[in-house]
């Protein structure tokens, strides 16, 4: 434990009885840390107590000052208890690198109703002349080359993001390029480009910790669906059914969408149109949880358009990674998804080039991910040697 | 255009327009800060709340402290901030972490800085590893935290431990500091005309100590892809590698090092059928490695031997060779407030043909420019002239294509750079997870 020597008049055995993570001692020579309390009278007439915390040894140079102001009202007992308070906050910062570490907390008494967010010191600050709202440009490239092949691929987004409790916005623009170039014998080279881009908007009013209302708003565009500008407008509702302020730990959420999109193809598709209006409806559920034990997830999503009931897809997604025992644990994810809604591919074939460097969607009924793994260690787990030499 | 893009495009324009007008209301509103701020300030009797600038590359789970620690205001740029948060993790002998936590202090606590520091276990899931940062994050803050108005509130609590401590100060280790670790994944994905597989086995044992390192491992992967043409043509890529591994290490001083490597691997796409190599080698550190996690500047000097039995004939007609090799790597990384930076480069050249070599050289960089503008670049080239092992005779263009093989080139190059810039409000405490599957 860390020794203190302590200097204060008003700091009886009581007092000392509430700061049980260190260790008082009575010579400054036996001592890793001194603490010497003070107080005066200010001019409003309140007394302030001055802590000054002076470290040795091996917190040799570190020192702090902390004061704390006690009306003139106060009783003894007030007071001891803010000096004493005080006393731990500076204190804290030394003990947390004794054998008292593991033990020690800091606690924070919010007044908060069932439900309701908590209230942090946020609630203190002044006035923000942005009224939250946060601006990003961010751009980004890079190139790999060597003598038969090279690729490149360069990005760039806007985005105008306002989250408060009762409402987030996110507007966002963003585009992207890609090409690549294969030497494929000694007089063919084949080159490849993709590219898409997309103006995006989302608006969500907070009703209560369980409900949200709000809705996406976006033009898009993707070569390799073929898609050369779809424009949406998406309502939507949320339900979570654990409130919003536990998402950290646990949420589990049930949303509903009814929408309509604009698509206009780049190439005439496999039923002949170069465009089209849809209107569709998607009904999603998602589950998460992170607890001590892992964290898992799993998400149901069932798409179908309101005008051509065929063209539906449902999917199924999945993930886990969970310490099943002590140095065992597991890891997996995976998706699966019947696909009846591929409208807008593309008529003419695919060629093998476009199908080896999957440049364009393939008509497909299903798609499916899986991944899993475990990883098991034993022996000296509690090994907390750092050894950077060599690398590895 | 058709209506909808034109109610669609007049949506977005109102959006626009409607958040211009919050903006300009919002700085209206605090266009004379003296009066109100300071009858705010007055009433409050002590400074704002602690703004503090989280540093932490991928380690802290923000959402989370953002929710669990509420007692400080998150900003976004270490220029308005109180408070700066360095977070440094490296692995430890056990494979967990090492964490050091560096609180930098600013503006009114300029030059009050601390280091608090603690390990998580290599088992601990990822909501104990957010806790224990959370509770240490905390300790660490309180102090910085004890004259702002939140003060009242807050208290250090303390949980005697059953047991006096020092009675278990010193457990016998029956493992003698070795670490087992034993790792398999698989992965497919699919749809009707294309499927990919690709299956993982590792082992590894370990022993680190401050005087050695021992690391061993194996490891073991096979990947296969399909794609139907249609037309009955199907194509079959497999590629397959597994390898053996060992280092061990020797401290020598504060700053020198001595290593020794050894391993036997083979690849299909470097059409070895077995490769053995052995080296010695010397390193020096002009920090002393107890900095790691901030600086270090290393210089490693290696000589060895491999061995090489090929699966088919290479271009210079040879089925197995023997080739003694030496390469020296001059290695920097840096992690400070500002930012981080590493360069290396490195030499290898075959000792019985000297004009068989490869030089590399990258350099990165991802730098807090000034106020919200953070700018971040990679660069690497190499010079090769030592590709002895290719195989002889020409690829077909699938084997290019889907990069099944190692290719004749005497350069590579890999670059890539990018920046951000934010402004705007610097307050980031508040969490909003609402329709958090569509954007976040």
């Amino acid at each position: 434990m860390t020794r203190v020597y302590l200097v204060c008049d008003v700091c009886d055995t009581a007092l000392r009885a509430t700061v049980a993570f260190v260790e008082f001692v009575a010579a400054e020579d036996q001592s890793d840390l001194s603490v010497t309390v003070t107080s005066a009278n200010d001019p409003a007439g309140a007394r302030t107590w001055q802590l000054a915390f002076s470290g040795r040894g091996q917190f040799a140079g570190e020192t702090r000052t902390l004061t704390v102001s006690v009306p003139a009202s106060a009783s003894a007992d007030e007071t001891r208890t803010a000096v004493a308070r005080t006393l731990r906050f500076g204190l804290a910062e030394y003990a947390a690198r004794s054998d008292a570490a593991p033990h020690l907390d800091v606690t924070f008494k919010t007044t908060q109703a069932a439900g309701e967010e908590p209230v942090g010191a946020a609630a203190d600050r002044g006035a923000d002349p942005w009224n939250y709202w946060v601006f990003r440009l961010g751009a980004s490239g890079d190139r790999f080359g060597e003598h038969s092949q090279s690729s490149s691929y360069f990005s760039g987004s806007v985005s105008a993001n306002r989250t408060t409790e009762a409402w987030k916005i996110r507007l966002a623009g963003y585009k992207s390029t890609s090409s690549s170039r294969y030497l494929v014998s000694e007089d063919e080279t084949f080159r490849s480009k993709e590219g898409n881009w997309s103006v995006d908007s989302l608006v969500v009013k907070s009703l209560g910790p369980h409900w949200s209302a709000g809705f996406t708003a976006a033009v898009t565009s993707s070569s390799f669906s073929n898609q050369r500008l779809v424009t949406s407008l998406n309502p939507a509702v949320e339900y979570d059914f654990f409130p919003y302020s536990e998402s950290a730990e646990r949420s589990l959420t049930l949303q509903y969408t009814v929408g309509v999109s604009r698509y206009s193809y780049s190439q005439i598709t496999i039923y002949d149109k170069l465009e089209e209006t849809m209107p569709k409806h998607v009904l999603e559920v998602s589950l998460g949880f992170r607890q001590p034990w892992g964290s898992a997830g799993a998400s149901a999503t069932f798409w179908q358009s309101l005008s051509e009931p065929g063209f539906n897809r449902q999917s199924l997604y999945g993930n886990v990674s969970v310490r099943i025992y002590k140095g065992l644990s597991v890891n997996g994810s995976g998706d699966f998804a019947r696909i009846r809604d591929q409208f807008y591919l593309e008529k003419s074939e695919a060629t093998e080039e476009e199908i080896l460097l999957r440049l364009r969607q393939l008509e497909t009924g299903h798609r499916f991910y899986l991944n899993f793994g475990f990883t098991y260690s034993f022996g000296s787990l509690s090994n907390a040697t750092v050894n950077p030499r060599f690398g590895g | 255009m058709t209506t909808l893009h034109l109610a669609v495009a007049r949506g977005l324009v109102t959006l626009l327009l409607a958040f211009v007008a919050t903006v300009a209301h919002a700085q209206v509103a605090a266009a004379p800060p003296s009066a109100p701020a300071a009858a705010q300030g007055a009433a409050q009797a002590g400074p704002p709340p602690l703004r503090i600038f989280l540093d932490c590359q991928y380690e802290c789970d923000t959402e989370y402290l953002r929710r669990a620690v509420t007692f400080v205001d998150y900003v976004r740029d270490r220029g308005v901030a109180d408070l700066h948060v360095l977070v440094t993790t490296q692995s430890t002998g056990a494979g967990g972490s090492a964490w050091i936590v560096k609180f930098i202090g600013l503006q009114r606590f300029l030059g009050l800085d601390r280091t608090l520091t603690f390990t998580t276990s290599p088992t601990a899931t990822s909501d104990e590893r957010r806790r224990e940062f959370g509770r240490i994050f905390k300790l660490g803050l309180v102090a910085y935290a004890a004259d702002t108005p939140v003060a009242p509130k807050l208290d250090v609590t303390y949980r005697s431990p059953q047991q006096k401590p020092g009675a278990s100060a010193i457990v016998r280790d029956p493992w003698h500091r070795w670490v087992f670790r034993t790792n398999a994944s698989a992965s497919m994905s699919g749809e009707a005309s294309t499927e990919y597989g690709s299956y993982r086995l590792n082992l590894s044992g370990s022993r680190v100590t401050p005087d050695w390192k021992v690391n061993l491992s194996a490891g073991t992967s096979y990947n296969e892809n399909t794609f139907d043409l249609g037309d009955g043509e199907v194509i079959k890529s497999i590629t397959e590698s597994s390898n053996v591994n060992a280092l061990v290490v020797k401290s020598l001083t504060g700053k020198w090092s001595w290593g020794n490597a050894g391993s036997i691997s083979n690849s299909s796409f470097a059409n070895t059928a077995r490769a053995v190599s052995g080296s010695t080698g010397i390193e020096y550190d002009f920090f002393p490695y107890v900095e790691s996690n901030r600086r270090s500047l290393t210089l490693t000097y290696r000589v060895g031997l491999s061995n090489y039995k090929y699966r088919e004939p290479t271009v210079y007609d040879k089925l197995e060779e023997t080739i003694p090799n030496h390469s020296i790597t001059m290695s920097l990384g840096l992690r400070q407030p500002w930012g981080s930076v590493g360069a290396s480069s490195s030499f290898n050249q075959h000792l019985n043909h000297t004009d068989r070599f490869r030089s590399s050289t990258n350099g990165n960089a991802d730098v807090r420019v000034f106020k919200g503008f953070s700018l971040y670049a990679y660069a690497g080239y190499s010079k090769i002239k030592d590709q002895v092992a290719l195989r002889k005779g020409a690829a077909t263009p699938e084997e290019i294509l889907l990069r099944l093989e190692q290719q004749a080139t005497n350069y590579s190059f890999n670059y890539s750079f990018g920046f951000s810039y934010s402004f705007g409000s610097i307050f980031t405490s508040i969490v909003n997870p609402r329709f958090g599957g569509v954007f976040d």
